[in-house]
């Protein structure tokens, strides 16, 4: 059902308005749910307020106004306190525990950070610069308890936040690119309700929704936890991803947000289960079954699957990296709509998802309803809307460079049928041949991994004899006797400018950032 | 323990040929998800607890057996 109208939804233009409001409807609703060891711990608005203000005043005592304030901490309840106590007073710059010493230092030094909250779990990543004079480090294991005794009524809080800026720069949010340099984009509360609002214009969210996705990333956080307090339902949480398949059957949520290796993982778990249970002949014909009465509008996915994972789920969005449409299939089979989504940080970080009644597994979904999409002659998606960031930190070049006409340049090619996007490949990966011709290696490279013995490639350029040609570099565990009869069958399917001229078999793998994207200016000349 | 290792490996992921070097990433293909579920199955079979923060040191057959035969020295 293309095209099919927005949902409706409250518009909150800052936290406070979203607070002030769920609070006011349901403070007793149980807000975050998570298991502190064998016992689950419930936290309702009211309690997430209270310990909200009383962190509020906390920082507002130690006089840090307007000062950067990053959180390194694994996943857990109080990261939510410490980001709604910081946003309408600081900046809280949201740091990854994933991260090496070296650069978590050198993070906190360009973006300057004034404070670090960190914890008993990420002590190890600062012991080599926490005695610093210019940085002062926090451990949330130490001081959250006695903070929080500290009580300060809530309609303290609203005085205080009532007249919030809703447009004040109040989250530096990290971006790795994939040269390796990192750069902090600005975004307001503005931009966070705006992409909050979209995600739930597309599709109706009920409660409870499961986070497993680190806090630290704004796809993990925004449309993963935060969208869940803006409706007023509940969010579970995931403490470890070890924990992740318990919890799915224990919270039995309705929406999970994953990244593709989880999408991916835990279906392959289903499968590998049902096989060593001798059960995967009958799941198949179970799922012919099933796939046959659908056409005749009878579903039965519920009744089948429905212990696969459990009964309730119906929605797992995913985002972060290109999803393999096969498995957006393979879980409608089962009754799950797994919903491709694409964003970027720089955007709060959502763009579209994929709705559930206009469902394309090659798209990455309808744009969001607040959002003005549109693609430039060169085929590059431009983006417009109140979930644009306000520019990239102390970078006003990159921040020049990435606007045009008052459009976000995203940096990645596509093409829109009616507000649904479909994404071609990255700009910056663009090779442009001698000839004039460009090259989108993606394209290749997507024919490429589709071989089964190949695990990473990129495609990049050679020079030879004043010659730039194009080459596939390999990384593979168990290469075939006669890998050129593969290149020249993707060659065979391609234009003739872009054809392989070589290729070349890596001995390990390719070098990435911290978000698994491979560096591709390391390579190629 | 390393037989009965090397049978979790084989049941849950196909993996025949078990060797002391091999790394779960760059021989087996194990993605981080899965070798957090085999982290699970571990978990469950030998009754240990295996801390993230570990998790950057197992990258090989042999760095996991050696952590487990701590770990169960240290339970003992």
């Amino acid at each position: 059902m293309a095209g099919y109208p927005y949902l409706d939804v409250v518009v909150y233009n800052n936290f406070y308005e979203m607070l002030h409001s769920v609070y006011g409807k349901t403070p007793e609703e149980i807000a975050i749910r998570y298991r502190e060891k064998e016992t689950i711990r419930d936290i309702t608005y009211r309690e997430m307020l209270e310990e909200t203000t009383s962190f509020y005043f906390y920082l507002k005592n130690k006089n840090l106004k307007n000062k950067h304030i990053g959180i390194l901490s694994e996943n857990r309840y109080e990261y939510l306190t410490i980001y709604f106590a910081t946003v309408f007073q600081n900046v809280i710059a949201p740091m990854d525990k994933e991260n090496v010493p070296e650069n978590l230092w050198k993070q906190i030094h360009d973006f300057d950070i004034s404070v670090v909250f960190y914890t008993d779990k990420t002590a190890h990543l600062i012991e080599s610069f926490k005695d610093s004079d210019a940085v002062e480090f926090i451990n949330i294991d130490e001081v959250y308890c006695s903070i929080i005794q500290d009580k300060h009524p809530i309609d303290l809080l609203w005085e205080e936040i009532k007249d919030t800026d809703s447009d004040r720069f109040c989250v530096l949010a990290f971006t790795s690119g994939t040269t390796g340099d990192i750069k902090g984009a600005m975004l307001s509360q503005r931009n966070v309700t705006a992409c909050l609002r979209g995600a739930l214009q597309n599709n109706v969210l009920k409660s409870p929704s499961l986070a497993v996705l680190p806090m630290n990333h704004t796809y993990g956080f925004n449309p993963g936890i935060l969208c869940t307090l803006y409706n007023g339902g509940t969010i579970c949480l995931t403490m470890e991803l070890k924990h992740f398949q318990r919890d799915l059957k224990e919270y039995n949520p309705y929406f999970v947000s994953m990244v593709p290796m989880i999408a991916e993982g835990v279906y392959k778990k289903i499968m590998a289960e049902a096989k060593r249970q001798k059960k995967d002949k009958l799941l198949k014909r179970m799922i012919k079954l099933s796939n046959f009465l659908l056409k005749f509008k009878i579903d039965i996915r519920r009744m089948l699957f429905g212990n696969l994972i459990n009964k309730r789920l119906k929605f797992i969005s995913c985002g972060g990296a290109p999803l393999n449409p096969y498995y957006v299939d393979r879980y409608m089979e089962l009754g799950i709509y797994l919903l491709n989504g694409y964003g970027l940080t720089e955007c709060a970080p959502l763009i579209c998802i994929n709705r559930e009644f206009d469902m394309d597994s090659e798209s990455v979904g309808t744009i969001i309803k607040e959002v003005d999409a549109k693609i430039a002659d060169d085929g590059e998606i431009l983006i417009k809307g109140p979930n644009v960031m306000l520019g990239y930190y102390k970078n006003p070049e990159a921040t020049a460079e990435c606007m045009a006409d008052g459009y976000f340049k995203t940096g990645d090619y596509g093409y829109l049928k009616e507000r649904r996007l479909y994404v071609t490949g990255r700009k910056k990966n663009l090779i442009i041949l001698d000839n004039g011709k460009n090259v989108l290696p993606e394209m290749i490279e997507a024919k490429l991994s589709n071989l089964d013995w190949i695990k990473e490639c990129i495609v990049t350029t050679r020079r030879v004899n004043d010659n730039r040609i194009l080459v596939a570099l390999i990384y593979t565990e168990e290469a075939p006797e006669d890998i050129q009869a593969d290149i020249d069958r993707i060659n065979e399917s391609l234009p003739e400018y872009m054809r392989l001229a070589d290729y070349e078999l890596m001995d390990k793998e390719f070098e990435k950032n911290s978000t698994k994207k491979i560096l591709r200016n390391k390579y190629g000349e | 323990m390393i037989a009965a290792l090397k049978k979790l490996m084989k049941d849950n992921y196909g993996i025949k040929q078990i060797n002391d070097d091999d790394n779960f990433k760059k021989d087996y293909g194990l993605t981080s998800f899965d070798f957090v579920n085999l982290v699970c199955l571990i978990e469950e079979e030998y009754h240990i607890e295996i801390d993230e923060k570990d998790y950057r040191s197992l990258n090989t057959v042999s760095e996991l057996i050696g952590y487990l035969e701590a770990k169960s020295a240290e339970v003992r």
